[in-house]
C-alpha cells in the first residue's frame, strides 16, 4: 500500500511504468474498435504529448501479452504479437546522406534490422518463460539454433540459439556505433532490415513454431526519424502483410512523410487507417474524457484504499458493464466527490459576502452611475440574496447601452419574481448567465494574491486539461500534495475517499498552470519562442479581462483576419504548427468545410494557463487579430510588443495600469 | 596518447599575459567585447577561423569546407610545435574537433587554450522571464549528433536484464531550457540516471544559486535524479577529474556540456582521452545555441590552460 496518496499520482509518464501493463492498463471503453492486434494492415497512431500514446502501444506488445500475470496463454492469445520499438532519436540523426554519403541507407537498414532482431529474440526468450501452454513449441524453441545462412549473415558463433541471438546482435549494434565514429572504413556488417527479420520469422515457422502468428512492429516517435528514413519505413509499411506488419506512431500535427522511397509508390493520405488517441480512442467527446479520467483516478485510488469493489479496468470481459449508464455515473460521482466544485451562483454569493469584494462591487457601481450622471444609489443594484445578478449589474452598468433606471426596474422585477416567464426577465436571466463568469473573473483581476474560484472542481479540471490525461493527473497530484500538507495523519485517507477542499484545488491549479508555462520553453526547438508567444497571448487575454464593460467576455482564443494566406509570414506558420504539436495552441475550424489554412482557423491558448492569467478556460469569445498584430505577437521584439500592449490598454480603456502579471511571473522562485 | 593539463593560470586584464607568439591561433567569430579582445591578443599569430557545421556535418576552415573525415589532413601541414586554441570564440564542439585532429600530430607538443571571462552577462529585460534571467541564446538545436562522439542507447526494456544502463551527466549553467530540452525530446525514456554538475564556486559569488534554482525541478525522481556534483566554474581540470571519477563505475553515459566553457573544455579532453579502447562508452550532447550578439559586457579574468601530450 502506498504511504502517500500523492505518490501514486506522481508517475504520469508512460516510460515510468513497466512494459507489462496486463493488469494496470485501463482499456478504452470502446476497446474492441481500437484493438491494434486485430488489424491486417499497419496503422498510423497519433497523439499529442501526454495523451497516453506510448502506454496504448505498449499494451499491445509482447511483454504485456506474455505477462506473468496471465495464468494461461493459448494460441488464440498470440495470433498477433506486438513488438514495440523506439529509435534512439539522437543517434538516428547521424544516419544521413550528408555524413555517410551512399552508405546511409545500408547503415539505417542495419541499425533498424539489428534492433528488431534483438526485440524478436527477446520475444522468443519471454515466450519460453511465459505461461504459454504449448509445451511442444516451447521445447522445440528452447533448442532451436539459427540457420547457417543467418550464422554467416550475422557472423555468429556455431550453435547460437534464437532465444540468445539478441546478445550477439547487441554486440553488433555496438560495433556499428563505433564504426560510425569513422565511417570511411568498411562497414562491420550490413543487413537488410526488413528482409532479415522476415527471414528469421520464416525460418521459425518452417520448424512448425508459431505457424499461425503474425508479428506487428510498432515504431514509436516516428517523427524523429529523418525524412529519408521515414520513407524507408513507409515502404515497409505499405508492403507489410501477414506474417509481418509495421505500424507507426507520432505526435499529432508533426509533419511526417507519407511517401515511400520509390516515387511511383506515392501513397494517398487515405491509404492507411489513422487512429487518433484523443479524438478516437479516449475522448470522443467531453463526457467520455471525464469518464475515462474518473476511471483512471478511481483505479489509482483503488490501489491506495485497498478496495476491490471497482470493476477491473484491464479486463476485456468488463467492457460491456463499463458502458452502462449507472456505472458511468458512479465513476463521475467518485471524482466529483474528491474534487468538489462550487457553481457560479454560490461563488457569487461568497463574493458578495466578502467585505473587500462587496466594497469593490459597490464602488464600481457608484463609478458607473456617476459616469452616466444617474442619481440612483449603488445599493439598489446589489442584493445579498441575488448575488449573481448583483455582480453582473456591476459590469452591465458600464456598458453604453445600459440605462440604469431600466436595469434597476428589471432587477427589482427579477428579485420579486425570479421564475417569471416574462420576456424581460428571461432576457435578463440570459444576460446573467452569459456574463457571470466574466464578472467573477473581472473582480478577481483586482486581487492578484487571491485565486479565482472558478478553477476548482473535477469538471473544471477536465476543462483545463482539455483531453490531456497527463495534465489532469498533474492537477490531481498537486491537489493531493496540498491536501497532505494540511493533514498530519494520513491513515484516514486509507479508509474513505479523500476530499480536496476548494482552496487547495485552486492552489494546485495555479501551481500547475505556472509550471506548464515554465515548461513550454523546453518543448521542441522553438520552445523559447513558444513560451514568449504564450505569455504575450496570456497577457492580452488578461488585459481584455480587465475591461470594465466586459463586452464579448471570456477570451482565450483568437483568429486571424485575412483572406490572403500569403500575407502570413512562413515563420508564423511554423510557430503555429509547433504550438499545435506541443499543445500550446489548439486549433479549431471557424466553420465547417472551409479550406485548410490559417485564415479559416481559430486558435485557443491551452486552458492549463488560465489560472495563471486569471482568464476564462472556456472558449467563448475570440479576439480577431490583424496580420500585423499577429506578427507583433509572434515575431517582434519586446519593445514593439510593449508598444502594442500599451496601445491595447488605451484602446480598451483599461483603467488600472498596474501590471501584476508581469511581476508575479516566476517571481516567487527567486 | 593522452592530453594532460600542464597548468591552469588566471590573469587580470592588466597583467602581462604569457600568450604564445609567432604561432597558429584557432578561433571562431567574436560575439562580444571579450571575443574581440581575445583575438586582438593574437595579433602576432597566424589566425585560422575554424567552425564545425552541425547541419551539414562538415568543417569550415578559413571559409573552405571539408568533410568530417577529411579535415584532419589540413592539420598535417602545420609546422609549428605549439598552437593556440582561442576558446572564447569557439564552441566546445569546435574545440573537440581541433584537439582530435592535433592529437595524432606528434610535432605539435604544446597547446595553449585561451578563455576570457566576461565582466558581466547581460540581464534580460524582457517581459517573459521576469526574474533576472540572462539573455544568452536565442535558439537551441535539438541536440544534433556529433560525428565520432555519438553513442547508441537502447531505451528501457525490462525483458533484458543484462541491459546496459545509459546515464546522463550534465554540466549546468543558467539556461534551464537546455536541460529541459534533453528530457522532453524523448519524454525521459533514454536515461536511467541523471547527474547534474553545478558550478560552485561560480564565476561570481552567488551565481551557483541561480543555476540551482533554475534547475530545481530536475532534481527529482521524475527526472531520474541521482546526485549533485559540484565543479569549479572556471576549472577544466576539475570537470575532467569529475568525469574520470564518474566513469569508473559506469559503462555508458552521455555528457552534456551546457554550462561554462572551461568545464566544457574539460569534457572535450575527457572524451578524447577516453574511448571504447579503454572500455568507456561515452558520447556528447550539445545543442549548438545561437548566441546573442553582445551577450556579455566587458573583459573579465583571462584564463590560460597549457596542455601537453603524454
Amino acid at each position: 500500500m502506498a504511504e502517500k496518496l500523492s505518490s501514486i499520482f506522481k508517475k504520469n509518464r508512460a516510460e515510468e511504468f513497466p512494459d507489462d501493463l496486463w493488469n494496470t492498463f485501463i482499456l478504452p471503453i470502446e476497446y474492441e474498435q481500437w484493438n491494434l492486434l486485430e488489424n491486417d494492415k499497419g496503422v498510423h497512431i497519433r497523439g499529442g504529448r501526454g495523451t497516453g500514446k506510448t502506454m496504448f502501444l505498449k499494451y499491445h506488445c509482447f511483454p504485456t501479452q506474455l505477462s506473468n500475470e496471465r495464468i494461461s496463454i493459448d494460441e488464440n492469445d498470440i495470433k498477433q504479437i506486438g513488438i514495440y520499438w523506439r529509435p534512439d532519436t539522437h543517434f538516428v540523426q547521424l544516419i544521413n546522406d550528408k555524413y555517410l554519403k551512399d552508405k546511409w541507407l545500408s547503415t539505417f537498414n542495419t541499425y533498424v534490422g539489428l534492433s528488431l532482431i534483438i526485440k524478436f529474440s527477446k520475444f522468443l526468450q519471454k515466450l519460453l518463460i511465459s505461461n504459454y501452454t504449448n509445451t511442444d513449441t516451447k521445447n522445440k524453441l528452447k533448442e532451436l539454433k539459427i540457420t547457417s545462412i543467418l550464422k554467416e549473415e550475422l557472423n555468429c558463433e556455431e550453435n547460437t540459439l534464437y532465444t540468445e541471438l539478441h546478445k550477439h546482435c547487441n554486440g553488433l549494434l555496438y560495433k556499428l556505433q563505433n564504426w560510425l565514429h569513422s565511417p570511411q572504413k568498411d562497414m562491420p556488417l550490413a543487413i537488410d532490415g526488413k528482409a532479415s527479420l522476415y527471414y528469421i520469422i520464416d525460418s521459425i515457422k518452417n520448424e512448425e513454431i508459431l505457424e499461425g502468428t503474425t508479428f506487428h512492429i510498432f515504431i514509436d516517435e516516428f517523427e524523429n526519424l529523418t525524412n529519408d528514413q521515414q520513407m524507408i519505413i513507409n515502404g515497409w509499411m505499405k508492403h507489410g502483410e501477414k506474417p509481418l506488419l509495421y505500424s507507426i506512431a507520432y505526435k499529432k500535427y508533426a509533419e511526417i512523410s507519407i511517401n515511400t522511397s520509390s516515387e511511383e509508390n506515392t501513397q494517398r493520405r487515405n491509404d492507411h487507417r489513422i487512429i487518433d488517441i484523443v479524438d478516437d480512442v479516449y475522448a470522443k467527446d467531453e463526457r467520455s474524457f471525464k469518464i475515462f479520467a474518473s476511471e483512471i483516478i478511481a483505479s489509482k485510488l483503488q490501489v491506495f484504499l485497498n478496495n476491490k469493489d471497482i470493476i477491473p479496468l484491464s479486463d476485456r470481459k468488463q467492457l460491456t458493464s463499463r458502458r452502462t449508464e449507472p456505472y458511468k455515473k458512479q465513476m463521475l460521482d467518485i471524482t466529483k466527490t474528491i474534487f468538489p466544485e462550487k457553481d457560479y451562483a454560490t461563488i457569487s454569493s461568497d463574493m458578495i459576502n466578502d467585505n473587500t469584494i462587496f466594497t469593490k462591487v459597490k464602488k464600481n457601481i457608484e463609478h458607473a452611475l456617476k459616469d452616466k450622471n444617474s442619481p440612483l444609489s449603488a445599493d439598489d443594484f446589489i442584493c445579498i440574496n441575488n448575488a449573481s445578478a448583483s455582480l453582473v449589474n456591476s459590469i452591465l452598468l458600464f456598458r453604453t447601452k445600459t440605462n440604469p433606471s431600466k436595469l434597476l426596474k428589471t432587477f427589482n422585477q427579477y428579485k420579486e419574481h425570479p421564475s417569471s416567464r416574462s420576456k424581460v426577465i428571461l432576457e435578463y436571466k440570459e444576460l446573467i448567465s452569459n456574463n457571470i463568469v466574466a464578472a467573477i473573473l473581472y473582480l478577481y483581476t483586482y486581487y492578484s494574491q487571491r485565486i479565482c474560484p472558478i478553477y476548482s472542481g473535477f469538471n473544471r479540471f477536465c476543462m483545463m486539461s482539455k483531453n490531456n490525461i497527463r495534465h489532469l493527473l498533474e492537477l490531481c497530484y498537486q491537489s493531493f500534495i496540498e491536501l497532505e500538507s494540511t493533514i498530519e495523519d494520513f491513515k484516514q485517507f486509507h479508509e474513505t475517499l479523500p476530499i480536496v477542499p476548494l482552496e487547495l484545488q485552486l492552489k494546485a491549479a495555479k501551481f500547475c498552470s505556472k509550471q506548464e508555462l515554465e515548461t513550454i520553453s523546453e518543448l521542441g526547438p522553438y520552445g523559447q519562442e513558444l513560451q514568449k508567444i504564450a505569455n504575450r497571448l496570456g497577457r492580452i487575454f488578461h488585459l481584455k479581462q480587465r475591461i470594465k464593460t466586459q463586452s464579448k467576455p471570456e477570451n482565450i482564443h483568437f483568429s486571424v483576419e485575412t483572406l490572403a494566406l500569403d500575407s502570413i509570414d512562413d515563420k508564423i506558420k511554423t510557430l503555429i504548427t509547433q504550438a499545435k504539436i506541443w499543445n500550446v495552441l489548439q486549433e479549431y475550424n471557424i466553420t465547417k468545410n472551409t479550406p485548410n489554412d490559417i485564415a479559416t482557423k481559430e486558435y485557443m491558448l491551452t486552458p492549463m494557463l488560465a489560472p495563471f492569467y486569471t482568464i476564462s478556460p472556456r472558449k467563448i469569445h475570440k479576439i480577431p487579430f490583424s496580420v500585423d498584430e499577429l506578427k507583433i505577437i509572434f515575431l517582434d521584439n519586446d519593445e514593439k510588443f510593449d508598444k502594442f500592449y500599451a496601445k491595447l490598454i488605451k484602446d480598451w480603456k483599461v483603467e488600472d495600469k498596474i501590471e501584476h502579471i508581469q511581476h508575479s511571473l516566476f517571481g516567487d522562485l527567486f | 596518447m593522452k592530453y594532460k593539463f600542464k597548468n591552469i593560470k588566471i590573469f587580470d586584464t592588466c597583467s602581462s599575459l604569457p600568450i604564445l607568439s609567432n604561432t597558429i591561433c584557432f578561433h571562431g567569430n567574436p560575439l562580444d567585447e571579450r571575443g574581440d579582445y581575445a583575438i586582438s591578443l593574437n595579433i602576432d599569430n597566424k589566425l585560422i577561423n575554424f567552425k564545425y557545421d552541425d547541419e551539414n556535418f562538415n568543417i569550415i576552415i578559413n571559409g573552405e569546407t571539408f568533410d568530417v573525415d577529411e579535415y584532419e589532413n589540413e592539420f598535417l601541414t602545420i609546422t609549428e610545435s605549439s598552437i593556440i586554441i582561442e576558446a572564447t570564440t569557439l564552441s566546445v564542439i569546435d574545440i573537440l574537433f581541433i584537439l582530435k585532429a592535433i592529437k595524432t600530430i606528434s610535432s605539435i607538443v604544446d597547446i595553449q587554450i585561451l578563455y576570457i571571462e566576461p565582466k558581466e552577462y547581460n540581464f534580460k529585460n524582457s517581459s517573459i522571464l521576469e526574474y533576472d534571467d540572462f539573455e544568452l541564446s536565442s535558439k537551441f538545436k535539438e541536440f544534433p549528433p556529433v560525428p565520432g562522439f555519438t553513442i547508441l542507447t537502447q531505451p528501457y526494456d525490462e525483458v533484458d536484464e543484462e541491459r546496459e544502463n545509459t546515464e546522463l551527466i550534465a554540466f549546468l549553467g543558467f539556461e534551464r531550457t537546455r536541460l529541459g530540452q534533453i528530457f522532453t525530446s524523448d519524454d525521459g525514456a533514454t536515461y536511467t540516471k541523471f547527474t547534474p554538475v553545478i558550478p560552485l564556486p561560480g564565476f561570481s559569488p552567488g551565481w551557483e544559486n541561480r543555476t540551482i534554482s533554475s534547475h530545481l525541478k530536475f532534481f527529482s525522481s521524475k527526472y531520474v535524479f541521482n546526485k549533485l556534483e559540484y565543479v569549479s566554474a572556471n576549472n577544466p581540470y576539475h570537470a575532467y577529474k569529475i568525469l574520470l571519477n564518474f566513469s569508473k563505475t559506469r559503462n555508458k553515459f552521455r555528457i552534456a556540456p551546457i554550462g561554462t566553457k572551461p568545464n566544457a573544455i574539460g569534457c572535450a579532453i575527457f572524451l578524447l582521452n577516453n574511448d571504447t579502447n579503454n572500455g568507456i562508452n561515452s558520447g556528447i550532447l550539445f545543442d549548438f545555441p545561437t548566441k546573442i550578439k553582445k551577450r556579455s559586457n566587458g573583459v573579465g579574468k583571462i584564463n590560460i590552460y597549457m596542455l601537453i601530450k603524454d
